[in-house]
């Protein structure tokens, strides 16, 4: 250890020898920049708070300039929406407050440390959030008819979750600045660029709105729209909670064909739908299919269809619950099949691929009819999503 | 604002969204841009080409853009 110390001493001795021993002026003046860093290396390291706060200032800056892409995509995204609102006869001078009134709306989730009736609980809460969102939408759009009212409801909700997101991303940044905090800063650095592609694929969602033509989630209920069409289902019965359902007849087997109620922007609530029309026929189902778009993992295609068991729905819950519990009190076979897109596809307007996926997804649907129903038997079916700019029976 | 933001909102905002027609006796399919208040399972005005039978809606889609964000 000795012996290294020593020799490293002799090198930085004879690098600082003058020009005239080395003859080389700017050998000399260069190797006094590099003691200089050498120097400076070694105090630095003597106030490590220093370094930090360097780190942190920059992390900090970097920081803002993203937070500004987050702070247009919410500016743009309010003003599509004040732009709807003024379509719909909203005041003109409290439209600023309006929007800023409806992207605020928040709803509170119901206590889960008792977990008993929590389903309930929780449906009724989401039922009241939507009853007194859409109320708030009458009220600033007063010329809103209800096919429009649920499109703009659409609309104002991209609008509040990119207000979210971008509220998130400044309380953790302001956090950060506050307490100079490298830590928190670099967390927020780290998941930066995730909120805002999540704010970008939101905020590409909007267009699809306000032209009011399909997403990528609506592929369920486009395949339900094809089969009314391929089957001659010339009307459709309305079944409450925003659902429809058709029949069709299909080798000597009936097929209840069901959706939201097109083609405004609706899901319905198709648990509650399925649980009273199982009902109503006694449990005398042979096979229900809930067909649906589902997120798929990074690597794998945009349009795959796959097939499993079970109930293929995205709500927070209370439908999964009932179509589930529909299933199992009159033992009935559950099939899901799923059409695998990425979040930016599924919210966004519905791609050329996702839409050629409909006639083989109808396919599978005749071959698992075939294979597991009996002639004479009855099969439910279920297109899940949103049915925006898609149609109910022509 | 960056140029790169600037061009995001410009391909987000303007799409323009395809109407796939069939014709309701040969089958007959074309594609043609998307007007206003269409959508999947409506008759429309346009007659087929083929036949100059009614058509309808069949799906309305767009052609994937690619992904330079």
């Amino acid at each position: 250890m000795q012996m290294v110390l020593f020799n490293s001493i002799n090198i930085v001795i004879y690098q600082l020898l003058p020009p005239s021993q080395t003859n080389d002026f700017y050998s000399f003046l260069l190797s006094l920049f590099y003691f200089l860093i050498f120097i400076m290396f070694f105090v630095s390291m003597l106030f490590p708070g220093l370094q930090l706060s360097l780190f942190t200032t920059f992390s900090l800056r970097r920081i803002g300039d993203k937070i500004t892409i987050l702070d247009e995509l919410d500016l743009k995204s309010k003003k599509t929406l004040a732009e709807q609102l003024k379509k719909f006869g909203a005041d003109g001078e409290k439209l600023s407050e309006h929007v800023r009134e409806l992207t605020e709306f928040f709803e509170i989730s119901p206590v889960d440390r008792d977990p008993a009736g929590i389903l309930n609980r929780l449906e009724y809460i989401l039922d009241l959030t939507r009853y007194r969102f859409r109320s708030l939408l009458k009220l600033y759009a007063p010329k809103v008819d209800e096919n429009a009212l649920s499109t703009l409801e659409d609309t104002a909700s991209i609008a509040q979750v990119i207000h979210l997101i971008n509220r998130i991303a400044k309380h953790y940044y302001n956090m950060a600045k506050k307490f100079k905090n490298y830590y928190i800063a670099q967390q927020v650095e780290f998941i930066l660029p995730f909120l805002i592609d999540m704010a970008k694929n939101y905020f590409r969602a909007l267009p699809a709105t306000t032209l009011e033509v399909p997403i990528g989630d609506g592929i369920g209920p486009m395949v339900i729209a094809r089969m009314y069409k391929e089957f001659g289902v010339n009307e459709t019965k309305e079944l409450g909670n925003e659902m429809v359902v058709g029949e069709a007849e299909f080798q000597n087997r009936k097929l209840l064909l069901m959706k939201a109620s097109g083609p405004a922007g609706r899901v319905g609530k198709p648990g509650a739908a399925v649980k009273q029309l199982v009902k109503s026929l006694e449990g005398k189902v042979n096979l229900i299919v809930t067909i649906d778009a589902a997120l798929k993992l990074e690597g794998e295609e945009t349009g795959e269809i796959a097939q499993g068991v079970g109930a293929a729905i995205g709500d927070p819950g209370p439908e999964k619950y009932k179509i589930e519990e529909s299933a199992l009190e009159y033992r009935i076979p559950l099939v899901a099949i799923i059409i695998k897109q990425g979040f930016n596809d599924a919210i966004s307007p519905m791609i050329k691929t996702i839409a050629d996926k409909v006639d083989d997804v109808v396919n599978r649907v005749k071959n698992l009819v075939l294979e597991t129903v009996p002639e004479g038997g009855i099969a439910l079916i279920v297109g899940i999503g949103n049915t925006l700019g898609i149609g109910n029976a022509s | 604002m960056s140029e790169r933001i600037s061009v995001f909102f410009e391909q987000a905002l303007n799409i323009k969204p395809i109407s796939q027609l069939e014709c309701i006796q040969c089958k007959h399919k074309l594609e043609r841009p998307y007007k206003e208040k269409e959508y999947v399972n409506k008759a429309v005005d346009d007659k087929c080409p083929k036949c100059q039978s009614p058509m309808y809606v069949k799906a309305i889609y767009v052609y994937p853009q690619p992904k330079q964000f």
